[in-house]
């Protein structure tokens, strides 16, 4: 409905604008035309004007050439031939374009004809009165009562035709010379044809009577003659002619003065567009100009009017398509405009809808990322908690494996009071009562030997407990840090140790010297040499030791040459209380091996064996170069 | 009942020399003539039994006294080598031990010990451990 109402908006649009235009167009167009037109009337009356006063003047001066002339006959009774030649000469030195000749025709009576003829035929001997048949012909002068001869005229040579012509031979002429003489004025003829004429041009005559008296009553008496101006039409016409040409002008001239238009010079058939009378003596002269054909179609109809009114169409459609144009423009603008606010809208519905998406995402993101935040949290937690578990599994495993070893301790320890330390015991109590029975019944003999036996129980019972007071001490005194010469160390021991001296001891040269806590380390010296000797199945045994340093240990070797240890046996003989010999056969407390494995372990080190039966045993240990503050492994 | 008519051995594996001899006073307070042999450890007493040793084989029928807590070879390891060996796994054998962990006593049983007896319980009358013995192997059919 809408694009209809804008579709017929847009052509009436158009439609009104190249209509207005054309309409607009086309008056300034008949209005340049208008005013073309006149300004061409006015250039071309302007001209016509100018040949209609070039004519004037030219006439003018004619009048008063020939009116000088008639003055000049006045002042003096008799003018003779030079004189006349010479004053006509000198007016025609200047007016001879205008003027075809100067003349004077006296009147010559009948009578004096003859004498006239004689005196003239001195200066022309073919000189005769002559007149012009109804042929044309020129013949001799049929008999009158008064004759106007040509007598004087200049220039003669061009006009010598005339000379003797009674112009009073001929009607036209007569009238106007009859009127000259009567009213005395200047005269000009009609149109008539020059005898001197050899063109086809039309001619005409200005006669001023020449009285001998001024007396107007008395005018016909006393005419002397006339004085002529001689015109060929033609000739007068000619320079406006030239200007009318040069204007694209038809010039023709008619006499007005019988009240219709005679022609005297053109072409009738044009139709005039400036009519000018011009007036003569006695004469009514019209001068009508014509445009050419082409001058009045250009003054019709003017070029630039025809270009303004084809450039003012043009533009007035390049201007409704233009407006068309532009109405489709705008209509699609508005078309566009309205898309792109739909676009906008929704664009602006989508930014909406991406901000809103956004910020739930934003938010959701968020979150998440506090979901993630907690959630690491929470793991890290976790994993802090799963390593604080971690550590309270290996603290709970070690503290089981303590209070294993401990519970095994106590173990051992019940073993002792319920063996080894109950056993010494009993057989103290024992032997004590095998003495009270033995001396009530009076035997005597085996109290000594029991009474032995018992000291050396009691002795073995201390031993023991000694040995046990010094294993539960192990890692709970004090280190006392101090050095420790190896070499001097276990020389030293082996000494106290009171080992038989059939016992030899040697030592590597390499044994360290170095800073350690060197009662336990004494200690486990001891234990090792005590037992290489305790143990040995010889009396003249061997002792070596020797040690290799390893990055953080130190590790000790020391070597007899005893019966070896049974490998089945290198596990057990590390158990408190446990001696491969009865206690009867060797004194020991079985305790010292595993006193030297819970030193060495407590510092960090190992304990282990290496035997062959029958060749010795070599009992290895490491000690650590620098103490830890907690060694416990 | 024939037997009984011939002397029961008596191994007595027990290490400390004291209880050992504790032993043989009561055989001899007893007058009961049964030879005693002695060994210290687990690895002696299977010595005897088995005869690798120079000694001679210990013959049936005989009893052993086996003390728990000895070097080299305890009583239950002992008592678990001679269940595995074909030759002696039906040896009569009574714990006579200062252990009176119950671990010990049972781990004794499920070796199939005839008794297990604590020393201390006997006290200065081990003597009735022995009369106990010697009515234990007169009624007793010990395997041959």
């Amino acid at each position: 409905m809408s694009a209809y109402l804008i579709h017929s908006k847009k052509w009436l649009l158009t439609i009104i604008v190249i209509a207005t235009g054309i309409l607009c167009t086309s008056y300034l167009s008949l209005t340049i035309k208008h005013q073309l037109r006149q300004e061409s009337q006015a250039k071309l009356q302007a001209i016509a004007e100018q040949i209609q006063t070039r004519l004037h003047e030219s006439i003018e001066l004619a009048i008063n050439d020939i009116r000088a002339l008639e003055a000049f006959y006045r002042s003096s009774d008799l003018v003779t031939r030079e004189e006349f030649t010479v004053y006509a000469t000198t007016l025609f030195d200047n007016r001879h374009e205008y003027i075809q000749a100067l003349s004077w025709v006296p009147i010559v009576k009948h009578d004096q004809r003859s004498d006239f003829v004689a005196t003239m035929q001195k200066y022309h001997p073919d000189f005769r009165v002559i007149e012009r048949n109804s042929q044309g012909e020129i013949i001799t002068r049929t008999q009158s009562d008064y004759y106007y001869p040509v007598t004087y005229i200049e220039p003669i040579e061009s006009n010598r035709k005339a000379l003797g012509f009674d112009i009073n031979s001929n009607l036209i002429r007569r009238v106007s010379l009859d009127f000259a003489r009567d009213s005395g004025e200047i005269t000009a003829t009609a149109k008539i044809r020059l005898v001197q004429e050899v063109g086809d041009s039309f001619g005409f005559l200005m006669l001023l009577p020449v009285y001998s008296s001024n007396n107007a009553s008395a005018r016909k008496n006393a005419l002397k003659g006339f004085i002529s101006g001689v015109f060929r039409i033609n000739n007068l016409i000619d320079s406006a002619q030239q200007l009318a040409i040069q204007e694209n002008l038809l010039l023709t001239l008619t006499d007005h003065t019988s009240g219709k238009d005679d022609l005297l010079y053109g072409d009738t058939n044009t139709n005039a567009d400036f009519s000018f009378s011009l007036n003569l003596p006695q004469r009514d002269w019209r001068l009508h100009l014509s445009m050419t054909d082409s001058l009045r179609e250009r003054t019709e109809s003017p070029l630039s009017a025809i270009w303004i009114m084809a450039g003012g169409v043009l533009l007035s459609v390049l201007l409704g398509i233009c407006i068309y144009e532009l109405i489709q423009s705008r209509i699609s603008g508005r078309r566009i405009y309205r898309l792109n606010q739909q676009i906008q809208q929704d664009n602006i519905q989508l930014e909406a809808t991406v901000t809103e998406r956004t910020k739930d995402l934003f938010y959701k993101n968020q979150q998440l990322e506090e979901h993630v935040e907690e959630l690491t949290s929470k793991r890290q937690k976790l994993v802090s908690m799963m390593e604080e578990a971690e550590a309270a599994k290996q603290f709970a495993e070690q503290q089981t494996r303590e209070l294993e070893r401990s519970n095994r301790d106590l173990r051992d320890f019940a073993y002792v009071a319920s063996h080894d330390l109950k056993s010494p015991l009993r057989g103290i109590d024992q032997l004590a009562s095998w003495v009270i029975e033995d001396l009530e019944m009076g035997k005597m003999a085996e109290i000594p030997e029991n009474l032995t036996l018992m000291r050396q129980r009691v002795q073995r019972l201390e031993a023991l407990l000694n040995d046990l007071l010094a294993y539960s001490r192990i890692g709970r005194d004090e280190e006392k840090i101090s050095t420790a010469d190896c070499a001097a160390l276990v020389e030293e021991l082996f000494i106290l140790n009171a080992s038989p001296s059939t016992f030899t001891l040697t030592i590597e040269d390499d044994l360290p010297v170095f800073s350690t806590a060197v009662a336990p380390f004494e200690q486990v010296l001891r234990n090792l040499l005590s037992n290489a000797v305790k143990h040995h199945d010889r009396d003249n045994g061997s002792i070596h030791v020797s040690c290799t340093e390893e990055e953080d240990f130190y590790t000790f070797a020391v070597s007899d040459d005893g019966i070896g240890i049974d490998a089945k046996q290198h596990e057990n003989i590390f158990k408190m209380f446990k001696t491969l010999k009865p206690r009867d056969e060797i004194e020991g407390s079985g305790m010292g091996l595993s006193m030297i494995k819970k030193i060495v372990e407590y510092y960090g080190g190992k304990v282990y064996l290496e035997s062959t039966i029958g060749q010795g045993t070599t009992f290895y240990f490491s000690w650590p170069k620098v103490l830890k503050n907690n060694t416990i492994a | 009942m024939n037997q009984n008519d011939k002397e029961v051995r008596i191994l007595l594996v027990e290490d400390d020399d004291v209880d050992a001899k504790a032993v043989e006073r009561g055989f001899s307070k007893l007058s009961l003539a049964n030879p005693i042999y002695r060994a210290t450890n687990g690895v002696e007493a299977l010595a005897l039994l088995r005869g690798n040793d120079q000694q001679h084989q210990l013959t049936r029928p005989y009893i052993i006294l086996l003390d728990l807590n000895m070097p080299v070879m305890g009583g239950l390891e002992f008592l678990q080598t001679i269940r595995e060996d074909i030759n002696l796994q039906d040896s009569i054998v009574f714990v006579l031990t200062t252990s009176e962990a119950d671990e010990d006593r049972v781990a004794a049983y499920r070796e199939h010990v005839a008794g297990y007896i604590v020393k201390s319980n006997v006290r200065d009358s081990f003597t009735k451990l022995i009369e106990m013995l010697d009515r234990y192997w007169r009624v007793v059919l010990l395997p041959t």
